[in-house]
């Protein structure tokens, strides 16, 4: 089963034919080999998120109903400038500046300590009208570094060494991040190094124990207090599933009434009372899912869903078609950094998952999640545009 | 090529992982969004859109000037929905200071379970105000009108009062609830996710209708002598209670009416349920004296006796098992049919009444209303015990003819004293004078105009007979300076509750004025006077003022020809 839906899913890159028209396509600009469908998603994706985000925050500033989208397309231009900077030039030679990007990253997030901490805990770096958060930058540059990594690692994928390496690389950026705290992102980063891990041929052994002893770290956080208390609370609700109207159930019911209420075809948009009248809490960033449900109701949750397969299906592809091991792996890790946050977001929303601060990608209202999702569409688009280039 | 084969499955069960992610989001949101919406679109109505029902201004109580007796003021309840208020201590002690209440039962009420609890009903705007002041989360206004009653004590007993939910629960207040009450309106409101209803937002379903205003037959400044000489022969005679009502004998529309002790219904709460009874109306007595009207009526109308026939009067007879006394002995043994009536002679009037006979004398006591409701429209009307016919003994005919054996209430003696007065008709008592309803229109109110009960001869003879009365009788203390008026005196023994009679006494005085154009009956009574108990002393100097001071305040022409006013009068 699962080789018969991988042959679906993925055709084999060994198995390509070295036709004519190969040939011919190995001749030109890589622009000519643009994928058009993974374009047409993200523009279909940027354009919905800032219609549900206008619907969602158009009543939250009197007078100014579109404070929020204004905010969300100047992200969405810079977001456009860094993607255009990311097709420029080969992906490969992001290889030699891996290290260096890394270190950034890392000096960024010890930055963050030093910052005033907001609703609890300290994420952003200001710098100056925008917001720069870089926790979020962290789930691209952790793919880059591992894809550096396992491209360059002349072990065996089933060695020790081409298990304990990742981690080590990934740690210190789990670390700070958990630190700050911010466990959504924790969660996505661990989902990132654990799915790339799998991918590329790590030992089950190996993986399972990993997987072990992160639930067991947990579980010790849970039973001696390390995590928050509003972490703990947040982390259980979908498991009470009580109808309690207040605390943290009074979230999740909240959103399960909203997306609920929405029925088939929702509310309208503009018209989901329960957004308007702000009884989705964080409406338009980790719950924007629940005003997408009230408002546009089944039909438009789908439409997004759909939306998403389709990327699956387009980085499935690229990461399949890429010319070189490399490409490969950073596709692969940007398909399951978005998979994964569509999956935990909404399930969050639903009651199907814990919540954690995780945005929906394109969707959620967020400067520097948009940024890194426009630069990993970028960087998705120059594999496989490049997937006949030679060096 | 092994390992690329099994990068390849590794590859298909990551999708596969993340594909059942998505399939598993797909049957949640049908489960939500499909099988259980119409729950979740229930919950979502119920927590945003509240049906409020608004209440109407209820119409107000005023007396026949339009003076007002019971107004709808603005008053506001403090509410809470306690598990958003956070700091409930600090809460309750902050409230417990512009309330005046303590702050442990504060405290408690913000404890309740529940998503609304009354933390005070009906507060001024000025302390709803205050409390607005403290914008305490969890705490909230509703806006709601509270019965105030100007007068004060005035007419307290017959305006009755309303419950904390503006309901009348007595007197008119409930009598003309539906007129008063108006309808309820409904308004669907948007909520917060406080629960605050969100300003500009709410749309009337259906606007409230206000009340209609009802105008009442009383005069303020008749009702307040009434009640001011009410409590004056209280103090005087030492009874402990006294009675009265002044009534249009013409129309029967009741000026004044009420009790003493009395009460302020602005206060209603603090006082014991007797004081709030209007007793002209709900409370029957055994008469006694004054019931000779009624068998002088029968005994006139039939034409048993005229005023001057003369009848023997024994200082006892013995009828059955029982004697029957006079009181006093008379001056002589006989009397005409006034002397006796005027000096209240039992024997007298027991030897009438036995002329009469049973079968008039019953129809008179039937066709007069006793036994039955006079319709006032008041709540919670005494008939009075009247034996009938067939049941009677054969000391029935004697016992009430001189007013024992039988009950009746003010009221009823005072639509027997207006047959006499007003030329032989039965009027229905009654407190309306009109309504007014909000839209401006009125709606007087429709009298039946009274029902023939004795001739008008017979009625003339008996307003001389009861005019010697006052004159040279036992009611002379009843005269008044500038009109002649008639009337009769009683004195009843109270009914002992097991069994006979008791050294307690009724003392009640029902009369009209002028004699020559009566214009107003006035029935007094006290009860258990102690000092004085003669109706003819304890009752009748209350009728004088009070009846005085009303035909002067209704600008009544006083008697050319002065018959028994004060200077007339011969004093026993």
């Amino acid at each position: 089963m699962p080789e018969r839906l991988g042959r679906v899913l993925a055709p084999k890159v060994t198995e390509r034919k070295q036709t004519d028209e190969v040939a011919r396509r190995l001749s030109g600009l890589p622009v000519r080999h643009i994928d058009l469908t993974l374009l047409a998603i993200t523009i279909f994706l940027i354009a919905f998120g800032l219609l549900i985000q206008y619907s969602a925050t158009h009543g939250d500033h009197p007078g100014n109903p579109t404070y929020f989208v204004l905010r969300q397309i100047i992200s969405l231009f810079i977001g456009l400038i860094l993607m255009g900077v990311l097709l420029s030039f080969d992906y490969r030679r992001l290889k030699v500046a891996t290290p260096f990007i890394y270190g950034g990253f890392l000096f960024a997030l010890l930055v963050v300590f030093v910052t005033e901490a907001a609703m609890g805990s300290q994420r952003w770096i200001s710098l100056g009208p925008i917001n720069f958060q870089p926790s979020e930058y962290c789930k691209l540059v952790l793919i880059l570094v591992l894809a550096n990594f396992f491209s360059d690692n002349k072990a065996e994928p089933d060695s020790f060494r081409s298990f304990i390496l990742p981690v080590v690389w990934a740690g210190p950026y789990l670390f700070l991040v958990f630190l700050q705290p911010d466990l959504g992102t924790t969660l996505v980063l661990s989902a990132i190094l654990l799915g790339m891990l799998f991918l590329v041929g790590c030992r089950m052994r190996y993986w399972v124990s990993f997987v072990g002893m992160g639930a067991a770290s947990f579980a010790i956080g849970f039973i001696f207090h390390i995590f928050q208390p509003y972490q703990v609370d947040r982390f259980t609700a979908f498991l009470k599933q009580s109808s309690s109207i207040q605390g943290v159930g009074y979230q999740l019911m909240q959103s399960k009434i909203a997306i609920g209420s929405g029925q088939f075809v929702g509310k309208g948009l503009m018209h989901g009372t329960q957004t308007n009248l702000n009884f989705i809490p964080a409406h338009h960033t980790d719950f924007v899912f629940a005003v997408l449900g009230e408002e546009m109701g089944l039909l438009g949750a789908l439409i997004l869903i759909g939306a998403f397969c389709l990327l699956l299906w387009r980085g499935v592809r690229i990461a399949n078609s890429a010319r070189d091991f490399y490409g490969s792996m950073i596709a692969f890790g940007i398909v399951i950094m978005f998979v994964f946050q569509l999956v935990v977001n909404v399930g969050m929303t639903i009651g199907i998952m814990p919540i954690t601060g995780i945005p929906l990608p394109f969707i959620s209202y967020g400067g520097s999640s948009l940024i890194v999702n426009l630069a990993a569409i970028g960087l998705l688009t120059n594999i496989y545009m490049r997937r006949f280039s030679q060096i | 090529m092994s390992k690329g084969r099994k990068r390849d499955a590794r590859i298909n069960l990551a999708a596969l992982v993340l594909l059942l992610g998505l399939v598993l989001i797909g049957y949640r949101l049908v489960d939500l969004q499909v099988v259980r919406a119409d729950r979740f679109k229930q919950i979502a109505e119920d927590q945003r859109y509240q049906q409020t029902d608004i209440n109407p201004l209820r119409g107000c109580l005023t007396d026949r000037e339009g003076q007002v007796l019971a107004i709808s003021k603005e008053a506001y309840s403090i509410y809470a929905t306690p598990y958003l208020v956070n700091d409930k201590p600090a809460a309750a002690a902050e409230l417990s200071g512009i309330l005046q209440k303590p702050r442990q039962e504060l405290e408690e009420k913000l404890r309740t379970k529940g998503g609304f609890v009354y933390i005070e009903r009906k507060v001024s705007p000025e302390v709803a105000d205050a409390v607005k002041g403290l914008g305490i989360d969890g705490i909230g206004l509703q806006k709601e009108s509270k019965r105030f009653y100007p007068q004060g004590g005035l007419a307290s007993q017959i305006l009755g009062f309303v419950g904390t939910d503006n309901v009348g629960l007595a007197g008119l207040e409930l009598q003309y609830e539906s007129t008063l009450a108006g309808e309820w309106g409904e308004a669907g409101m948007e909520m917060d996710p406080a629960g605050e209803p969100i300003p500009g937002v709410s749309k009337m379903i259906k606007p409230p209708m206000d009340g209609s205003d009802v105008q009442l037959t009383l005069d303020s400044e008749i009702q307040f002598k009434l009640q001011e000489q009410l409590a004056q022969s209280l103090k005087d005679s030492g009874a402990q209670n006294a009675t009265g009502l002044v009534m249009d004998c013409r129309t029967g529309e009741i000026l004044a009416m009420g009790s003493y002790p009395d009460f302020d219904v602005n206060l209603y709460s603090n006082v014991v349920a007797d004081v709030t009874r209007n007793r002209a109306v709900t409370d029957g007595f055994e008469p006694g004296s004054v019931l000779k009207i009624l068998t002088a009526m029968a005994a006139i109308d039939q034409g048993v006796v005229s005023p001057n026939s003369v009848i023997n009067v024994p200082f006892s007879i013995q009828i059955g098992e029982y004697e029957f006394k006079d009181d006093h002995p008379m001056e002589k043994d006989d009397l005409t049919f006034t002397e006796v009536i005027a000096h209240s002679s039992n024997i007298g009037t027991i030897k009438t009444a036995q002329a009469t006979g049973k079968d008039a004398f019953s129809k008179y006591v039937e066709e007069a209303g006793l036994g039955q409701l006079t319709g006032v429209d008041f709540p919670g009307e005494n008939c009075g015990v009247v034996l009938k016919p067939e049941k009677w003994n054969a000391t029935s005919l004697p016992t009430m003819a001189i007013g024992q054996g039988i009950t009746v209430s003010p009221i009823q003696l005072a639509v027997l004293t207006s047959i006499v007065a007003n030329g032989g008709l039965k009027v229905t008592p009654h407190f309306l004078k009109q309504l007014e309803h909000p839209d401006g229109s009125t709606e007087l109110y429709q009298g039946s105009g009274g029902e023939p009960i004795i001739s008008e001869e017979s009625a003339a003879s008996l307003r001389r007979i009861l005019g010697e009365v006052v004159r040279m009788g036992t009611g002379t203390r009843a005269a008044m300076s500038l009109y002649n008026c008639a009337g009769k005196t009683g004195t009843a023994m109270k009914v002992n509750p097991e069994g006979g009679y008791r050294e307690a006494y009724i003392a009640t005085f029902t009369g009209f004025a002028p004699t020559e154009d009566p214009r107003l009956v006035t029935v007094i009574t006290l009860d258990e006077p102690t000092s004085i108990y003669y109706g003819g002393l304890a009752a009748a100097p209350c009728f004088s003022q009070v009846m005085e001071f009303a035909l002067q305040h209704l600008q009544v022409t006083p008697s050319i020809d002065h018959v028994n006013t004060k200077e007339k009068v011969i004093s026993e």
